[in-house]
């Protein structure tokens, strides 16, 4: 049973009960309109019902399955899908930062993983030179960032 | 030489961090085999044959003599005392012990070096012309426009797992040097009428099992939109490459399957909406990329200084020597000087961590600390004073490192092989040094002139003999190993105007003891049949098509049968 992570406000990730993702959410939640789409499926398959939609899921066939990170990005950026999106199925703690700067902000993790693993991992790294979904401007906006000159090599 | 940023060097120091808690977690069985090897190849490490391969990131080949002498460090305290450099510009330490390689990425790491991306399915390390920066033919720096795209593509969130493999390739001379036909992406830099800066992007080219010239699809991209539309490439590959069998995973199979227009259709519609988006470039950080490169030092030498030219006559070595493994810089004054490492006593591509101090040395009296690394798996000095050449040739010849015979047969490309790899069918490094043994006397091989002979251990094709003018392939016979003879394949357009061309199979294969006598056989074929000195083997394979070349090699083959 995966153990599901969220961000929540941008930054803070809540450990929520691992039979969350089907039962033991507040009944309100409970009832609100989602989907799950494969890797395998296309993002446009569920634009008609977008705007209701209260959580997308993205089901990695395979962690190495990278079609879900573009399918997030189309859904936040190009079809300005607000609510909870989440990365379910084969899903490393390792793969969460750049999960959540493709605009992921709900993960199933493998059941046991520590939250100070995942806010490490999702903390990463602190700088990253692309423009993404959480950061929306790209590196070289902010350029004054030359190291001194005897860094040189 | 670039310069990292401060975001560059949190960026590299935050992935060694990173890869050794990822090692610790293998090591300790919190990741599985299958969960560590994506992560690992991600920074470069393999299992190989006999231990780890650990691949080093040369940023578009070019290395400063500090970074050399750690690679030398690396390879006397971590490996056997020698590093293999590659084709695609970078270098590999065969003999590594996994639980060392964060520190050794620690160490790398100290020196702007790193082993990010130069494996897996992601964006590997952006090759350019070897030339880029000094070539009197240039029109571009491409170097410039390397770095950004190194920048882009290092962690990009959206392209770490794409269906395979993606290299991307930059030229802006006019003679194509950087293979941009043979890539998934090729981008070749021109300038238009007003001096602006754009590029011709091609699509889809690549070696492998399935060889492929890469496509037009943008005549003259404006420099401004090169990420943007970039990225609108990667995307319709991420979402749309096939990852149901891995062998028609690649970019040119997409291309192949979609058919040309419709897969550009597919590229522009998706540019559409990130045309003028936030990854629009500025002048103002293109010219902050360019400040981050320190700019040679010329001077301007008040003596005449081509009285090397005199030399020339009167020292013969010293004179081949000159004709092929010297070249001509944009400044006047200067030259470039290939470094061979393609001597018949060690492997294509190999250097002593001895070898490498010296080099570094070399580079630091004599081309202001830096050394590139050349496609064909040699080291280039790029910015020599010709009035030190004469001392420099001679301190290349205590190293072993003067054999003249850049461009010529004996400067092989060969992959590892067999050896060392787990893939390969068959042995490449025997075989080479048996037909540079064939073809020793210089003399001759200056008379063969220009030709390139490459050899791949397996379809892979790392020794990209697909685009050798002779291509020698390894093939498994029942547990035998065969050699699949090719012709006429070119990696690039050159000075004549003959473009990147796949070669063809031109016969059965043959067995290993046979090679080197079957390409003798060639060569001779070639010789009887080109019309006065100056036509190269290429041009006359061009000019009376494959059959005297069959005619003759085969011959040969019957006999000894």
């Amino acid at each position: 049973m995966p153990t599901l992570f969220k961000l929540i406000n941008g930054g803070l990730i809540t450990k929520v009960d691992p039979t969350a993702s089907n039962q033991d959410l507040n009944p309100q939640e409970q009832i609100q309109p989602h989907i799950t789409l494969r890797t395998s499926d296309a993002v446009e398959a569920c634009l008609s019902r977008l705007s209701q939609l209260k959580r997308i899921s993205i089901e990695f066939l395979s962690f190495t399955d990278g079609r879900g990170y573009s399918m997030a990005r189309l859904l936040r950026e190009r079809y300005g899908y607000r609510e909870e999106l989440r990365a379910t199925g084969d899903v490393l703690c390792d793969q969460i930062q750049a999960l959540s700067r493709c605009g992921f902000d709900a993960f199933e993790l493998p059941d046991g993983t520590r939250l100070t693993a995942v806010l490490t991992h999702l903390r990463m790294f602190q700088q990253n030179y692309q423009a993404d979904t959480l950061q929306p401007t790209p590196w070289w906006l902010n350029v004054e960032q030359a190291l001194p000159e005897q860094q040189d090599v | 030489m670039y310069r990292y940023t401060k975001i560059d060097q949190a960026t590299i120091d935050t992935r060694v961090r990173q890869f050794r808690d990822q090692t610790s977690r293998y090591l300790a069985g919190e990741l599985s085999e299958e969960q560590f090897r994506p992560l690992r190849l991600q920074n470069g490490l393999y299992i190989q044959r006999h231990a780890p391969m650990l691949r080093v990131a040369i940023p578009y080949g070019l290395l400063s003599a500090r970074q050399l002498r750690a690679l030398a460090e690396i390879a006397q305290t971590h490996d056997r005392g020698y590093g293999h450099f590659t084709t695609r510009q970078n270098i590999q330490f065969n003999w590594l012990q996994l639980t060392q390689v964060p520190d050794i990425l620690e160490k790398l790491a100290k020196v702007q070096l790193h082993a990010i991306q130069t494996s897996g399915n992601c964006i590997r390390n952006t090759t350019t012309d070897h030339f880029a920066g000094i070539a009197p033919d240039e029109n571009v720096n491409a170097l410039v426009w390397c770095e950004l795209i190194r920048q882009w593509s290092t962690l990009h969130p959206e392209f770490a797992h794409l269906p395979r493999k993606f290299k991307i390739a930059v030229s802006g001379a006019q003679v194509d040097r950087a293979a941009t036909y043979l890539h998934d992406i090729g981008l070749i830099a021109t300038t238009a009428r007003d001096g602006d800066v754009g590029f011709r992007v091609i699509v889809g080219g690549g070696m492998g099992r399935t060889p492929r010239i890469g496509q037009v699809i943008r005549e003259f991209l404006p420099w401004q939109h090169l990420l943007s539309y970039l990225e609108a490439i990667l995307r319709v590959y991420n979402l749309k490459g096939r990852r149901d069998n891995k062998y028609k995973a690649r970019i040119k199979i997409l291309l192949q399957e979609e058919g040309l227009e419709p897969f550009k259709k597919a590229v522009e519609e998706e540019w559409q909406h990130l045309q003028d988006g936030v990854n629009t470039l500025t002048r103002k950080k293109i010219n902050a990329i360019t400040k981050q490169f320190t700019e040679p030092k010329y001077c301007k030498f008040e003596t005449k200084d081509d009285f090397y030219k005199t030399l020339q006559k009167y020292d013969k070595r010293f004179g081949q020597w000159v004709k092929r493994n010297v070249h001509p810089h944009r400044v006047n004054g200067y030259v470039a000087v290939t470094l061979s490492l393609k001597a018949t006593d060690r492997a294509p591509g190999d250097v002593t961590a001895d070898q490498m101090q010296a080099i570094a040395r070399i580079a630091e009296r004599y081309s202001q600390e830096e050394i590139r690394v050349t496609h064909e798996q040699n080291l280039l000095l790029p910015h020599v004073p010709k009035k030190h050449l004469e001392t420099v040739w001679l301190e290349l010849i205590e190293l072993g490192l003067a054999t003249a015979n850049v461009g010529l047969i004996t400067n092989i490309i060969a992959c590892p092989g067999g050896d060392f790899c787990s893939l390969a069918n068959a042995k490449s490094l025997p075989l080479a040094k048996a037909i540079q043994n064939k073809f020793d006397d210089l003399d001759y091989q200056h008379d063969i002139g220009e030709i390139d002979l490459n050899i791949s251990g397996c379809i892979n094709s790392c020794g990209h003999h697909h685009v050798g003018h002779i291509g020698i392939l390894g093939v498994d016979k029942q547990g035998e190993e065969w050699y699949q003879i090719t012709l006429g394949g070119n990696q690039g357009t050159n000075a004549n105007g003959i473009n990147a061309a796949v070669g063809k199979i031109i016969g059965p294969s043959v067995k290993q003891a046979d090679v080197p006598h079957f390409i003798e056989r060639l060569i001779e074929a070639y010789l009887d049949h080109r019309e006065g000195q100056h036509e190269r083997f290429i041009e006359t394979l061009q000019r009376v098509g494959v059959e005297p070349f069959k005619e003759y090699a085969y011959a040969y083959a019957v006999q000894a049968d």
